[in-house]
């Protein structure tokens, strides 16, 4: 926490400086004074804090409440009006002193939009780009950036990782096109790599593009085949000022669609379990419980730990940015503090983040570039394999006189261990320090021609922490604490030469190039020290350790090497064709395989040029073909490595090494997708409808896998290219301007899609079924136990499909089910798919895992100063196993967990299993929890208010907004859990229902 | 201007000559030893034969099911009672017995199949690399002493791999890239395997001495102990004899005072292999629980709490059975009592103690009898336990121990060379042998020895130390004596309520443990399933 205060006061050091540095310096001196009006072109409303700037100089004015300016200039000067979300107007100043001048909204259509390497008017977009209304996306709370592209673009699937403060999400751009080489896509933020979105401060975001078909990722080519999120920040403008403060406040409250067992129920829960082991209708109470449960329950010992154990925590967040410009230099700056508290006590998040975005004209011909972030987050995490929901109620974790003790059952029941003794006898911190530096030098080599050097460097250190105390149940009995201290450190260093060359720009011809070279290294050291045998419990892990237990180290290089260029050309401005060709060279790849080449080719077609309809706005249909690769694997894994694995001889500790269990592929090569894209744009009746439909079909090749090798190969899994994957999918997203008056605004979103799974080919190696006499191409299982089949999504379950509760009618004679040897009333029944009367491999079936289709709806009503957004978020058809249900302690109720009416002879359930204390019977428990996961989400609701003139003039705002946001408010779904997107199971961190209150202010 | 220009140049330049040296795109090893590295030089050798007395012990460590791995052969021998926990579910073979969605078969056995290949992948690396420096004239002195510990480790590994399975096959090639998916279509026959453990035994033999600075590492009594154990397993019980004849008389090992043989780390003259664990040292390895699954729950009982003197904490999975308790009861004053088996916990809380209890006075309130199930309690909380694999320099109530475990000793020695004996008609020799283990456990000695005898003195003596399952295999006794003594009756009976009576679930064929399903999938499509398994 030192350093953190010492570099917040630094921060707000360089911030200060910062903003004295660049408030503008306004130079007076002309020779008229002219004022006048600036007004909305449509409603002819005025328009507050339009910019108006003398061209070619750096002074300007900025209209005020009532649109009003008034500024110094010559005659002959040339005055620019503009203002956000307006087209530009300028006028030669002849002699008056006064100018009206209304300002045109801009055209959507016309809209500059950010693609890779340069901008593009969104009209003449061939490729698939979606756009994510970053306004609705910042709606929820939260640091998780990644939550907030969920249900806001076609084709973007986001699917919850880690709920804990400072977690992340995974983002999925239509469906898994990699088994192995990782499905997430790349993170580009104003032109630079990012590892994790979270490392963007949400208040920075100006834009958030996603390129999703491979003509437009194919520009980044290596690591751009799962698709590329662009991130824009905010950049100031010229000749306009301003402050801006954004705040909020936020309570997270547990929300969960189960019950747990309380003391009566559990009780129940596990007699009944203890009646199915034994047989008997009264099992002996000695069987069942412990002499300290009996004492607990004769006593009314009972325990609600969750009650006990987890608050209603609070996160809050602040923001400040200023932005200033003048006709040579730019600069934004923004100071962001996040702090978040979680539910379980012991864990939280805190950020701070400091950003510079800087843009200098240095000559006439030469500019710089300059963005500078700095960031320092603290993670605390609670003690591991924390599962409150798992733990018998029948305990008593404290004692008479009210202090915490360590065993719930008593001293000699060593194995209860009470959670909220190890929870406080914990200590599990993160620190991490970022740091970014890119400049990026343009110049101006002839009018049409530029060149660009940008350099990029990033560092990030981590330093974790955690600390297991002397009465933490893994720190003590002589160990006198356990801490574990890693360090990790990674350093990026980019360099590109980009060059542009506007070869045509006339009436009837548009050509441009774009020529780029770039090398990518990436280093990362990893330094781990376990110690223990501390001398006392008061630094934590900081203290002194006598003995050493472990130490390890890691190093890695990861370097890319790529040449680009790219050709756009449109006529008329109505057809237009973009060619892209790659070459990368990867680190990662074997010694012969290190190059790939990945061209891709889009048309598109402005077909409403031609139509000259009025009801038609835009009408475009594009095609495209293009290639990518991905290289997301570890290095080294076409050499072979020893790992170290020393032994004791007697007192000796002697070195030794052992092969890695993982065979080098020394055939290693890049995995490629190919991709077709198909879309039509289109927006009609003055753009109250629009929307964009397209489909994909994308294959993958070469996939790389991490394949599972026979054991007795000495070797347990390869990284090998094999086979062909294929996802085909269809997106619609629709934009309804359903009233658009000056008081009313209604606006209806709705984004929907679908993604098909498919393995078309795999190894190529047959087998013969020796029963059968049957050829088939042999499956291949993955290193993470996922049973790859032709035919089959690679998100698929292998398993006996369940079928049902065997009831007692089952077993009478004439019965149509045979129950398999052995099964008896209230087991699972399975379903014997060749009928052959065994129970066997043969009989699994694939259980497609993925959503058949996942959308969102979302409302936005504004009537005046107020609003209200309404969003809404599906998923349909995804199948989970939840690890509860599929956890024998819980069914022999040595565990607590959720109340279900499972099945008794007394009420015999025809879905839920019986309860047994007998591990036994634990069969198929897997099928019976792979359960649907569908489910319908209210995901945000905000009610706002913008402030009107008045309330602006009295706190001397330029602008100003109150908002009340409510998150995941209501779940429709049958999965029982905190979350329908969490598996319920040890350490899972529950996601929560949130309630924040905000405010953001324009100065 | 004009130097801006310059600058620019010459960054472009700077920058794009670094790119195109040969060697950019290189992956390198850069924290990690290569595997080249371990095969192609003495030293690397050398690093890797330790590397295979680490893999060797990982079995012992493994904590998946509360620690069932290194327990579950002495679960399915007809010495134990499983009661609780996943070990149990060997012993009663609710686990283990079959290939049908059986959890036990397919993680525990795969992980045995799996283990003791890949021991021998590495090993075929260092035998042909080493092969190699010697054909080129390596002249390490210690290069031929590492062939022949790793050669030890590839035979104990097809050793223990054909007594499991039986339908095993031969790989002598290290496994290479190209090779890696290959499929076996059938399984070696008997004849080629044995050749192959012979000859690697008889090469470790010449070239290890009988002494080690380096106490766990292999030495040439050991190798000849296991060399015994193979010719027992192949009935030539001439050579069986000749070896052990030899070891006895030939090697600096002697049997050591009963009280001594499983004290502390087990550097004794009785100690030929031992698997070893040193706390709080890297490479000491992770700890072990087999003490606490084989120690009754008596802290559960009112007036015991966990002490030294009680065994520890134990949590009373897996336990002695009535048979052996029984076997070792039926002589006046067996000192293996109380030094390799624990048979009395005492009351020892003054706080919780019952009325009409004393502290001292041993444990004694349930019975192995039907009656309200009370079997149950006493085999949870108060039967006979084993202490050999028992740290008495941890904390009572700690259940992750470091005590090295003993796998071959000169007691076995000795009882291997009664029973070559006894079959070749050497009464005398035979007596002699098996004599030299009762008097020393303070039982009174045979005059003329049996079979039954030897068999009966080596579940005394070696209880839970890995080798019952084997010996009554080999000897075709093992259905038999499971079908006599397997658990306890009451036991049985009980587990017959739920699912089926462990003795009418076990049958003949299962002698042979089944090759698990995952594994078979990644062999050929015909690579024979043992016999029965279906």
């Amino acid at each position: 926490m030192r350093g953190f205060r010492i570099l917040t006061m630094w921060m707000s050091k360089s911030f200060l400086l910062t903003f004295l540095l660049f408030i503008e310096l306004s130079v007076f001196g002309q020779d008229l004074t002219l004022s006048g009006t600036i007004s909305d072109a449509d409603t002819n409303e005025p328009l507050p804090g339009a910019t108006v700037v003398i061209e070619g100089t750096n002074t300007g004015a900025i209209s005020d409440f009532d649109g009003k300016y008034t500024i110094r200039v010559a005659v002959g000067n040339t005055l620019s009006f503009s203002s956000i979300g307006y087209k530009t107007e300028t006028r030669v100043i002849s002699q008056a002193d006064q100018l009206n001048i209304s300002l045109t909204p801009n055209n959507e259509l016309d809209e500059i939009v950010v693609v890779g390497y340069g901008s593009q008017k969104r009209s003449n977009i061939v490729g698939s780009v979606a756009t994510v209304n970053v306004d609705k996306a910042t709606q929820n709370p939260t640091t998780n950036v990644s939550e907030l592209l969920r249900g806001r673009a076609a084709g973007v699937q986001v699917n919850l990782g880690d709920a804990r403060p400072g977690g992340n999400s995974n983002i999925v751009i239509r469906g898994n096109v990699s088994v192995a080489g990782g499905n997430s896509p790349l993170i580009i933020v104003d032109g630079l790599p990012y590892d994790s979105l979270n490392d963007i401060a949400p208040d920075d975001i100006a834009n958030i593009e996603i390129l999703k078909d491979a003509a437009s990722t194919s520009i980044y080519g290596a690591r751009a085949s799962n698709g590329v999120i662009l991130v824009t920040t905010k950049k100031a403008r010229a000749g306009y000022s301003s402050f801006n403060y954004s705040g909020f406040v936020t309570t997270q409250t547990l929300t969960r669609n189960f019950e747990i067992y309380d003391g009566q129920g559990f009780y129940d829960f596990r007699m009944d379990a203890w009646k199915a082991r034994l047989g008997v209708d009264n099992p002996p109470l000695k069987f069942v419980w412990n002499e300290n449960e009996l004492d607990f329950i004769y006593n009314d010992n009972i325990v609600d730990w969750e009650d006990l154990a987890l608050n209603d925590a609070l996160l809050t967040s602040h923001s400040l940015s200023y932005s200033s410009g003048t006709e040579k230099s730019t600069v934004y700056s923004s100071l962001n503090y996040f702090t978040q508290d979680g539910i379980i006590p012991n864990s939280g998040f805190d950020r701070l983040q400091f950003k510079l975005n800087y843009s200098h004209q240095l000559t006439d011909k030469l500019s710089l570039d300059g963005i500078i972030n700095i960031q320092n987050a603290n993670q605390s995490r609670e003690t591991g394999g924390l599962f409150l929901a798992n733990i018998t109620p029948i305990a008593k974790p404290y004692d008479d006189e009210g202090n915490l003790v360590k065993y719930y059952f008593g001293q000699e029941n060593a194995s209860a261990i009470n959670p909220l003794w190890d929870q406080r006898e914990s200590v599990d911190e993160t620190e991490t320090n970022l740091t970014d530096i890119s400049l990026r030098f343009n110049y101006d080599l002839a009018p049409q021609l530029t060149y660009s050097l940008k350099t990029f460097y990033r560092n990030r250190n981590t330093d974790q922490g955690t600390y297991r105390s002397s009465l933490h149940s893994a720190g003590d009995e002589g160990i006198n604490g356990v801490g574990v201290l890693i360090d990790t450190q990674y350093k990026q260093l980019l360099v590109e030469h980009i060059v542009n060359y506007q070869v045509l720009d006339n009436e009837l011809h548009n050509l441009d190039f774009t020529g780029v070279h770039s090398y990518d290294e990436q280093n990362f050291k990893y330094n781990q020290l376990d110690k223990s045998d501390f001398v006392n419990d008061a630094l934590g892990y900081n203290g002194l350790a006598s003995t050493l237990l472990n130490n390890s180290r890691d190093v890695w290089r990861r370097r890319v090497l790529s040449f680009m260029g790219r050709a756009r050309y449109s006529y008329q401005d109505k057809y237009l064709l973009e060619m892209t060709t790659r070459a990368d060279g990867a680190s990662v790849f074997s010694e012969n395989n290190k190059w790939g080449w990945f061209p891709a080719l889009s048309v598109a077609y402005k077909v409403d040029q031609d139509l000259n309809l009025d009801s038609i706005d835009q009408l475009k249909v594009r095609l495209s073909y293009g290639a990518t690769g991905n290289q997301g694997i570890n290095p080294l894994e076409s050499l072979g490595v020893a790992n170290y694995n020393p032994y004791t001889f007697g007192d000796l500790t002697v070195s030794g090494s052992s092969a890695s269990s993982r065979l080098r592929n020394p055939n290693l090569q890049w995995e490629t997708t190919t991709t077709l894209n198909g879309g039509v744009d289109f927006g009609l009746f003055s753009n109250r409808i629009r929307g964009t439909v397209e489909y994909y079909k994308s294959n993958t090749t070469d996939l790389l896998l991490d394949r599972q090798l026979a054991s007795s190969s000495g070797y347990t899994v390869t990284r090998f290219n094999v086979g062909e994957l294929q996802n085909t999918g269809l997106e619609v997203t629709l934009n309804n301007s359903l009233i658009r008056t000056k008081e009313v605004n209604f606006d209806l979103g709705l984004i929907w899609s679908t993604n098909n799974n498919e393995i078309l080919s795999l190894t190529g190696e047959t087998q013969i079924n020796p029963q059968t006499g049957e050829e088939y191409f042999i499956d291949i299982t993955d290193s993470s136990g996922r049973r790859l089949s032709i035919g089959q999504s690679i998100n698929s379950l292998w398993m006996a499909e369940y079928g049902g509760i065997y009831q007692e009618a089952d077993f009478l004679e004439g019965s149509p089910i045979t129950p398999r040897v052995g099964a008896k009333p209230g087991h699972i029944r399975v379903i014997d798919q060749n009928q052959d009367g065994i129970l066997d491999i043969n009989d699994n079936i694939f259980i497609n895992a993925d959503p058949d289709w996942y959308g969102s709806i979302n409302a936005t009503l504004r009537v005046k100063n107020f609003d209200l957004f309404m969003d809404w978020y599906f998923v349909q058809g995804v199948t989970r196993v939840n690890s509860i249900l599929a956890n024998g302690e819980y069914w022999k109720a040595s565990t607590n967990g959720p109340v279900v009416p499972y099945y008794t002879p007394e009420s015999p359930s025809t879905e839920w299993p019986m309860a047994n204390a007998n591990a036994a019977w634990l069969k198929y428990l897997n099928s019976f929890a792979a359960k649907d996961a569908s489910y319908q989400r209210l995901r945000t609701v905000t009610v706002g208010y913008n402030f009107g003139d008045s309330l602006n003039q009295l706190l001397r705002t330029k602008s100003g907004r109150l908002y009340f946001t409510g998150t995941n408010l209501l779940t429709f779904t049958d999965f029982l859990s905190y979350s329908p997107e969490q598996d319920l199971r040890a350490g899972v961190f529950p996601e929560t229902l949130n309630m924040t209150l905000g405010m953001k202010l324009t100065f | 201007m004009k130097n801006t220009k310059h600058f620019f140049l010459i960054l472009l330049l700077g920058f794009s000559t670094s790119c195109y040296q040969d060697d950019f795109l290189k992956d390198e090893l850069l924290a990690n030893n290569s595997v080249e590295f371990l095969y192609s030089s003495p030293q690397g050798i050398a690093n890797a034969v330790v590397g295979l007395y680490a893999l060797n012990r990982e079995p012992y460590q493994r904590d998946w099911f509360n620690g069932a791995i290194p327990l579950i052969l002495q679960a399915k021998s007809d010495l134990s009672a499983g009661i609780d926990g996943e070990i149990s579910l060997f012993s009663n073979c609710f686990w283990g017995c079959g290939i049908d969605e059986d959890y036990g078969t397919e993680a525990a056995y795969g992980y045995f199949w799996g283990h003791n290949y890949r021991i021998i992948d590495i090993t075929n690396n260092i035998i042909s690399g080493g092969e190699l420096l010697l054909a080129e004239g390596s002249t390490d002195a210690s290069l031929i002493k590492n062939l022949a510990e790793a050669k030890t480790f590839r035979a104990h590994a097809y050793f223990t791999l054909y007594r499991l399975f039986k339908n095993i096959y031969i790989k002598t090639e290290p496994t290479t890239p190209a090779t890696a998916f290959e499929r076996p279509q059938s399984n070696s026959p008997k004849e080629e395997i044995f050749s192959l453990i012979r000859e690697d035994l008889n090469f470790a033999s010449e070239n290890l001495s009988y002494t080690t600075d380096e106490f766990g590492r292999w030495t040439k009594a050991a190798v000849d102990h296991v060399r015994a154990k193979v010719e027992l397993w192949d009935q030539n019980y001439s050579k069986a004899a000749e070896i052990v004849d030899d070891i006895i008389a030939n090697s600096p090992h002697a049997l050591v005072n009963v009280d001594q043989v499983f004290q502390d780390d087990l550097q004794h003259s009785e100690t030929l292999f031992a698997v070893n664990f040193k706390r709080n040292a890297i490479g000491g390895g992770a700890w072990h629980q087999l003490n606490w699954q084989t120690v009754a729950h008596y802290s559960a009982v009112p007036g015991l709490v966990q002490s030294l003197e009680n065994g520890g904490d134990g949590f009373g999975f897996i336990t002695l059975n009535p048979y052996v308790v029984n076997l070792l009861n039926s002589n006046t004053n067996d000192q293996r009592i109380g030094n390799y088996y624990i048979f009395n916990y005492r009351y020892n809380d003054e706080k919780t103690l019952p009325a009409g209890k004393n502290i001292g006075d041993p444990l004694d309130v349930y019975s192995n009898v039907a009656e309200d199930d009370d079997f149950f309690m006493y085999f949870k909380r108060q039967s006979p336990g084993v202490i050999k694999f028992f740290d008495n320099t941890v904390e009572p109530t700690d259940r992750m121990h470091f005590k090295n475990i003993m796998v071959y000793r000169l007691a076995e020695t000795y009882l291997m060379g009664a029973e070559a004996h006894l079959e070749n008609g050497n009464n005398s020799k035979a007596q002699e042998y098996l004599n030299a283990v009762r008097v020393r456990a303070g039982i009174s000695p045979v005059s003329s020895p049996t079979l039954e005898h030897i068999l009966e003195e080596r579940a005394r003596e070696l209880a839970f130390e890995g080798q019952r399952w084997y010996s009554l295999k080999r000897r075709g006794l093992l259905f038999d004596y499971l079908m006599d003594h397997m658990n306890a009756d009451l036991l049985n009976e009980y587990y017959a309520r739920n699912h089926v009576n462990p003795k009418e679930v076990y049958q003949p064929h299962m002698v042979n443990l089944p090759i698990p399903q995952g594994v078979l999938d990644l062999l050929g499509a015909s690579y024979p399933q043992n016999e029965g398994y279906y």
